[in-house]
């Protein structure tokens, strides 16, 4: 590494691990998760429900339901996150790290008008006074190209469409100029069009503020426009990582080949199945000390199920874990 | 030319909105806008639009759980409006929904048995036997476990296979339509993939139509025979998925598929 031409790393996480207690006794809901994200830089995670994605959010943030227990390290811009107390936590959330996420009505406070809600973090990390915040907070809004945005300062959220609301949720977040901003399934919840007028924002404010944008998503082609690297998740564990362009060309693990796979494209033939992946995700009291998906692999060997496949490199910054992956299906 | 099986008539539906000052009155809103289509046996006719857009009253309106304001429904020739309660409680076993959300579709605390069966409890002729019976085929036909999962309960199945239960519970009237509202939305990518596949092994063996509603396009191209697509109450484009989609005609349609998000390189 030539420290004069990388970009700084801004969040590196190492083998982290993540128990949760469960009615079956504690299960590991991250196994190993290890990545980089530079300053400035964009990282997808994409996998589906349960694979660990969201966890590893809820990690970052400090979020973690009760009782889960954490190993290996999380470091933003050096520092060591998992060692923190709550009221370090509490300093970084909304101040260097910030969080969208799915809904934007359950994010808002029913209850509390829109400008309230966007001053509260200048008040709390900034000391702002009331009108100094009120300011700040339509600047803000104006930022995030929300219609009309004086007269929505004194707005509910009841009163603002879905795409409108999840602008106010990017404004919160926004709202101390975080290094860091997770986006977990940011658009999911939005029409077609309002989504991609969301991704376009949040593209724009990456670029102008330089914060690094961590983005969750189970739509691949979510993905493909919006991030350098992507990371796929499955069963708890990086199953493939790699330059966006290059795991979207060589799909290196099975996994992603069968979620590429079984996605409905426009313009594909519909005569054609869509593909499936037999089986599905192990239970977390049920996870494999081998490779998750060995069950539902059409490439599996004994050896798969043995240990955890190591790392291995398929090309310049894309590595898979898997035994098989030069096998083709 | 063959009797319809569904035939919509110029339907039209407003609601009223809250009130927003105790002097002024309350404002309308047009929620479907003198809408036709026809469905025939056997086929599926796609709905796609966002929020908004009239789909899910569209949905209520064939499935009888609303009145028009204006136009009819006539599923095989009769207008389903006109029919007396209990005929139209008898007509509704040849139409059954099935909904967006496998988590709340389905009631919590009923086994699975129950929930599949429930649809039969208001038919007269159907021993409790029988009911049971049914479900356990209906189980086999989505693929799930008969002798397994009838005495489970919904939270001990993952959201694709609670799809399958609800879709279990629409066949087992042996319905003609099935109204699904965005079905597979709320699915993981290999899950929906699963989901579509068995909607369409059901329709070719059980002869069912689809009135198919979805915000997603591909999935659209996939399922329809026909398709519509609907902005803020109108059906603004018509026609055969492949036409419709290779080169639409309406703006509203061009923005849709211009928003579909697509990897800029072949994947």
């Amino acid at each position: 590494m030539n420290p004069g031409r990388a970009p700084p790393t801004l969040l590196d996480v190492s083998d982290l691990r993540v128990t949760l207690p469960t009615a079956n006794g504690p299960a590991e809901a991250l196994r190993g998760v290890s990545f980089v994200l530079e300053r400035g830089g964009t990282l997808g995670l994409i996998g589906e429900s349960g694979c660990g994605k969201s966890m590893t959010a809820l990690a970052l943030m400090g979020l973690l339901p009760e009782g889960a227990s954490v190993s290996g390290s999380i470091r933003l811009d050096g520092r060591e996150l998992t060692a923190l107390d709550e009221d370090a936590l509490c300093a970084l959330r909304g101040d260097r790290i910030a969080m969208v996420f799915q809904e934007p009505m359950t994010a808002l406070n029913p209850l509390h008008r829109i400008g309230d809600q966007i001053a509260e973090p200048l008040r709390q990390h900034r000391g702002l006074g009331a009108a100094a915040a009120r300011a700040e907070a339509l600047r803000l809004l104006e930022r995030v190209q929300l219609p009309k945005a004086r007269e929505r300062l004194d707005s509910h959220p009841y009163q603002l469409s879905g795409g409108q609301r999840q602008r106010v949720v990017i404004a919160i977040a926004l709202a101390c100029g975080p290094d860091l901003l997770v986006a977990d399934e940011p658009t999911t919840a939005l029409d077609t069009t309002v989504q991609r007028e969301v991704l376009d924002l949040l593209d724009e404010l990456r670029r102008d503020s330089g914060m690094a944008l961590l983005l969750i998503s189970h739509n691949l082609d979510v993905m493909a426009a919006r991030v350098e690297r992507l990371a796929v998740m499955y069963g708890g564990s990086i199953v493939e990582s790699g330059p966006t362009r290059a795991v979207f060309e060589r799909r290196a693990h099975p996994y992603t080949r069968g979620l590429f796979a079984a996605r409905p494209r426009l313009g594909s033939d519909r005569r054609v199945r869509l593909a499936t992946i037999a089986g599905r995700v192990p239970a977390l009291h049920e996870m494999p000390v081998g490779c998750a998906f060995a069950d539902r692999c059409p490439l599996v060997i004994d050896s798969c199920r043995a240990v955890m496949p190591p790392v291995a490199a398929v090309g310049a910054d894309h590595d898979v874990r898997c035994i098989r992956w030069e096998t083709p299906l | 030319m063959t009797l319809p099986l569904v035939e919509a008539i110029g339907l039209s539906r407003h609601y009223r909105l809250p009130r927003e000052h105790l002097l002024a009155p309350a404002g309308l809103v047009q929620a479907l806008e003198a809408v036709s289509f026809t469905l025939h046996a056997g086929t599926t006719l796609g709905v796609v639009g966002e929020s908004g857009s009239g789909k899910s009253t569209l949905a209520r309106l064939v499935m009888a759980l609303e009145t028009p304001d204006a136009g009819r429904v006539l599923f095989e020739g009769r207008d389903l409006q006109a029919l007396a309660p209990a005929a139209l409680r008898h007509a509704r076993r040849d139409f059954q929904m099935v909904f967006q959300d496998p988590y709340s579709s389905l009631d919590p605390r009923m086994s699975i048995a129950r929930t599949v069966a429930e649809p039969l409890e208001r038919l007269d002729h159907v021993s409790r036997a029988e009911r049971r019976e049914r479900a356990a085929a209906m189980l086999e036909a989505v693929g799930l476990n008969a002798v397994q999962d009838l005495e489970k309960v919904p939270h001990e199945f993952s959201g694709g296979q609670r799809q399958r239960i609800a879709i279990a519970r629409a066949l087992i009237t042996q319905p003609k339509l099935i109204v699904a509202d965005e079905p597979v939305s709320a699915l993981d990518v290999s899950v929906q993939a699963q989901v579509l596949n068995l909607m369409q092994d059901l329709q070719q063996r059980f002869g069912l139509a689809y009135l198919f509603i979805s915000h997603d396009l591909a999935v659209v191209e996939r399922m329809a025979d026909e398709m519509i697509v609907l902005q803020h109450g109108r059906v603004v484009e018509r026609g055969r998925p492949d036409d419709v989609l290779r080169a639409p005609t309406h703006p509203y349609t061009q923005r849709l598929l211009a928003a579909v998000p697509q990897a800029p390189w072949s994947a």
